[in-house]
């Protein structure tokens, strides 16, 4: 039987496990490195780059060079954080034909399923080096917080890149079973999450061989970009002040601004000063310009408090649903690379209490919990169970446009809940479901999900015929819903195939396309 | 006596055969599917048994149907679980699956094996253990036949009873409501004891649930039958649409659109009928048998209540037999359902006149009058009202 790799498909990188001799092993890639960036090119002479190799010529080649698409997978074009992300990219983001938001690089238009499949492929490819065999089935991880859609556009990533996904996992929620695994103790643990691009928190219970998410919140569109974004926008306003040069238009420049925001970040962590020397960075009438700016932790630290402010409001949201207080909490185990902020460690311990968990690679430790329960799905190994919880609150919207809630977040999957609901008029013989998940209490501010109508309700008063509406969703995160007019008997249900920004053709076609990317067999 | 045993089944070309049954032998015959027995056919029909006798030896005789050797059906298993070896789920766990399954429908405590004074690590305990057991994960991309929707369903139960006992406002809830019914488990010894009614009406359901075959051949022959029906009523053979249709609810008494083509098609039936019986009843007035008529005339009135023109003919028929209070009730019915007629308005003072009442007749012929004063039968009639003597009330019959 092959193996089951865990992939962590981060915003800034990725990482790769697999099961190895019994213990989970982080595979390195070509270059040794244990995290391959998630950045995808098309360098001049037409050959697609993907990893090291194209962030490396990211600075010369910034049109073509496609980074942190993770923030726009599964939304739609015209959302608030699509266009957040166009202001800075340097590559194009143009609308395609589902409304979904697509990029645009040497003329030719990806999808963002298809970048991710891309970063995927290359993953897949790592683990094949390494193992010497072909890999695919794999469980891929998302955040916590991610919707249906953005999980079935993960999902159909993995399908164009020829990976057999066999779960997609909440990223805590891997965290804390690779935590977990071979402790014998009951505890409560709190997964912070900082990575690249998504902000999540999670509240788990171990004990017994079984890892159960109490509570799960997060913010899908927060993380260490918005970090380097402010600290680019902080160089732009530097740097226009003293050259009164505008350098917002020019893409290089973005590009080249943007890495040494990333890596200045990196260094405060570990220094109190760095300097950012960026030279050639602009002309003029009076010649080339440079950028010669020192940076102190302060500023950064002053930069992004309003953000972690955001994530300490989420982490009590979290422990109010869990029931719990920080007291309650025995340790918590920071997660993604954004935690080695100095700064994210003080908020943390002050306001938990303690410090935090230290065991655990903050980079590698999501794929070593996704191959960890890949390997619990496919061989009863390791005596561990996760109960993982739905993360967003499902139901449908009633007459009045309220959202009114049949599961709520945070119940563990499987589940299945009932509520009768009625009619609003008289003699009305079909009522339509409106199934919609989300946190609004108003049914529009939720992302619907799927509609059907319920036909045949014998005429009667309003309020009077019964109408029971089921929700039910499986192991695999599969949702049903049914209604059935308890008169009558009469019955309709739908799966809601959660729906990725891709129909069913264009996915066959691009898989098609894709195929060619595939390691040729070796024998 | 026939053997209960024996199976009825219809012949080829029965249709032919079938068409003059009464509503009651429609609903016995589509009862015969060659899989029901002949006892079971006495006890299903609503018939008392000697007439579900009587018509299956008159089919047989008629070869409408014939018996055939009973066939064994295959039972569909309804919730009904066997342990099976070949799965890839150890057989402790299909036995344990089928003992916690008899569970499911008691009560929360019985469900986690906690009671009352269970504290909530040990509430803990029990979900963990059961969740273990039971998590569709435990078995993820494995054969486990039927058991993956009864593992699916026990897990959903423990995690609801669980969630429910958890929480100390519901578990309140839940043991104060216990201890109003000491101690009453609806599961004793594997036993159902009490239901809600819904419960029991959807376990009696599911009993005589029919299999799906069955059901589907039904419908097919009900779509034939209307088929046939329609085809009937092209041809104008209404009264073989009619037998068609009856026929075809029988056997699908569940599609409002055969209910539907069986009322138009009545309606049609009504309406010639009617037709029909009019001409032989004007045919009866004229070779003056006058009480013939007025039966023929009586019966169009069943089928067209509301024909003022039969009625008055009826009023007429009435007078000339000198039933006069009847005579009386049909005219002034005529007037009514046309009150603008001059014609009918006559007639009741025809037979006013004739009854002796004179100061009434007088008033209808008036009314008459005013409605078409061209006519010379209503004056004449008018001036024979006001010559005539007034009898006393009630006057011959």
């Amino acid at each position: 039987m092959s193996r089951v790799i865990g992939i962590d498909l981060g915003t800034t990188n990725s990482c790769v496990a697999v099961i190895d001799g019994g213990k989970p092993v982080v595979i390195p890639n070509a270059g040794g490195y244990k995290t391959t960036p998630s950045m995808f090119a098309i360098a001049q002479d037409g050959k697609r780059l993907v990893g090291h190799l194209a962030k490396r010529q990211a600075i010369t080649n910034a049109e073509n060079t496609v980074f942190a698409s993770k923030r726009l997978i599964g939304r739609r074009f015209d959302s608030e954080e699509v266009s957040r992300s166009a202001q800075l990219a340097p590559f194009s983001i143009v609308r395609g034909p589902n409304d979904d938001p697509r990029i645009d690089i040497e003329g030719k238009s990806f999808t963002c399923p298809e970048v991710a499949a891309i970063i995927l492929r290359e993953m897949k490819h790592v683990a094949e080096e390494y193992l010497g065999e072909p890999v695919t089935d794999a469980v891929l991880t998302v955040p916590a917080h991610f919707n249906d859609t953005q999980r079935q556009c993960t999902k159909d990533a993995g399908k164009i890149a020829g990976l057999n996904v066999l779960r997609i996992i909440n990223e805590p929620t891997a965290a804390a079973l690779a935590y977990g695994i071979g402790r014998e103790v009951e505890e409560k643990i709190a997964v912070y999450d900082l990575g690249g691009g998504t902000f999540d928190i999670s509240v788990v219970e171990l004990g017994d061989g079984v890892v159960e998410v109490l509570a799960t919140s997060g913010n899908t569109f927060l993380g260490g970009e918005d970090f380097d974004r402010l600290l680019v926008e902080h160089l732009l306003k530097e740097f226009e002040s003293q050259e009164g040069i505008e350098l917002g238009t020019d893409p290089m420049a973005l590009q080249r601004l943007k890495d040494a925001a990333e890596k200045a970040k990196c260094d405060l962590s570990a220094m109190q000063t760095t300097e950012v020397n960026l030279p050639f960075i602009a002309n003029d009438a009076n010649g080339p310009r440079h950028l010669n700016l020192s940076i102190d932790r302060e500023t950064l630290e002053g930069l992004v408090t309003d953000v972690l402010g955001q994530t300490l409001g989420c982490v009590d949201a979290c422990l109010m649903d869990a029931g719990l207080t920080v007291e309650d909490v025995d340790h918590v185990v920071l997660v993604g690379g954004q935690t080695r902020m100095p700064l994210v460690q003080e908020l943390v311990s002050e306001h938990f209490g303690q410090r935090p968990h230290r065991g655990v690679n903050p980079d590698e430790v999501v794929a070593v919990g996704a191959c960890i329960q890949g390997s619990v799905l496919t061989e009863n190994g390791g005596d561990v169970l996760l109960l993982d919880v739905t993360p967003l609150s499902l139901g449908i919207a009633t007459f009045d446009g309220h959202f009114a809630t049949l599961i709520s977040r945070n119940s563990t999957v499987p589940v299945v809940k009932s509520h009768i609901f009625t009619t609003t008029r008289d003699q009305q013989e079909a009522v339509k479901i409106r199934v919609m998940q989300g946190e609004g209490e108003q049914a529009v501010e939720n992302d619907l999900l799927g509609e059907f109508i319920l036909n045949n309700i014998p005429r009667a008063r309003k309020g009077e015929p019964e109408i029971e509406v089921a929700f039910d969703i499986d192991a695999n995160g599969i949702v049903s819903v049914s209604a059935r007019d308890l008169a009558t008997q009469s019955e309709q249900s739908i799966t809601v195939s959660a729906r990725g920004t891709l129909s069913e053709e264009e996915l066959e076609q691009i898989m098609v396309e894709h195929a060619e990317f595939e390691l040729p067999k070796e024998k | 006596m026939r053997e209960v045993e024996q199976v009825p089944q219809l012949t080829a070309g029965w249709e032919d055969k079938a068409s003059a049954l009464t509503p009651e032998e429609g609903f016995l015959l589509s009862r015969i599917d060659g899989r029901t027995p002949w006892g079971t056919l006495r006890s299903i029909a609503g018939l008392p048994e000697e007439r579900v006798d009587d018509c299956l030896e008159a089919w047989l005789r008629d070869g409408l149907i014939q018996l055939i050797e009973s066939r064994k059906i295959v039972a569909v298993p309804v919730g009904e679980l066997a342990v099976d070896s070949g799965l890839e789920l150890p057989v402790e766990v299909q036995q344990r699956a089928l003992e916690v399954e008899r569970l499911l429908d008691g009560s929360y405590h019985e469900l986690l094996g906690v009671n009352r004074d269970s504290d909530a690590r040990s509430i803990k305990r029990s979900y963990f253990k059961l969740s273990r057991d039971f998590h569709p994960d435990r078995y993820f991309g494995r054969d486990v036949g039927p058991f993956g929707d009864l593992l699916d369903r026990i897990f959903k139960q423990v995690a609801l009873a669980y969630e429910l006992l958890m929480d100390p406002i519901t578990r309140t809830e839940l043991e104060r409501s216990m201890s109003s019914a000491p101690s009453a488990p609806r599961v004793q010894n594997g036993q159902p004891q009490k239901f809600s009614k819904r419960e029991w009406l959807a376990r009696m359901r599911q009993q005589f649930k029919l299999p799906e075959e069955v059901l589907a051949e039904r419908r097919l022959r009900a779509r034939q039958l209307a088929e046939s029906a329609q085809v009937a009523e092209h041809q104008c053979n209404w009264k073989e649409a009619g037998s068609c249709i009856r026929l075809a609810i029988a056997f699908d008494p569940w599609c409002d659109a055969y209910k539907q083509q069986f009322a138009a098609i009545q309606v049609e039936v009504n309406r010639l009928r009617a037709e029909e019986l009019l001409r032989e009843a004007s045919g009866a007035w004229d070779s003056h048998s006058l009480s013939q008529a007025l039966k023929l005339y009586e019966e169009v009135l069943h089928y067209r209540p509301a024909d003022a023109e039969a009625t008055d003919r009826a009023a007429q028929l009435c007078c000339e037999l000198e039933e006069f209070d009847r005579a009386f009730e049909f005219a002034a019915l005529a007037c009514e359902l046309q009150p603008e007629a001059a014609a009918y308005h006559l007639t009741r003072g025809r037979i006013l006149r004739r009854n002796g009442r004179r100061e009434r007749a007088v008033e209808a012929l008036m009314t008459a009058q005013n409605l078409d004063p061209q006519d010379t039968r209503i004056r004449d009639e008018l001036k024979k009202a006001r010559q005539s003597p007034t009898r006393a009330r009630g006057g011959k019959r």
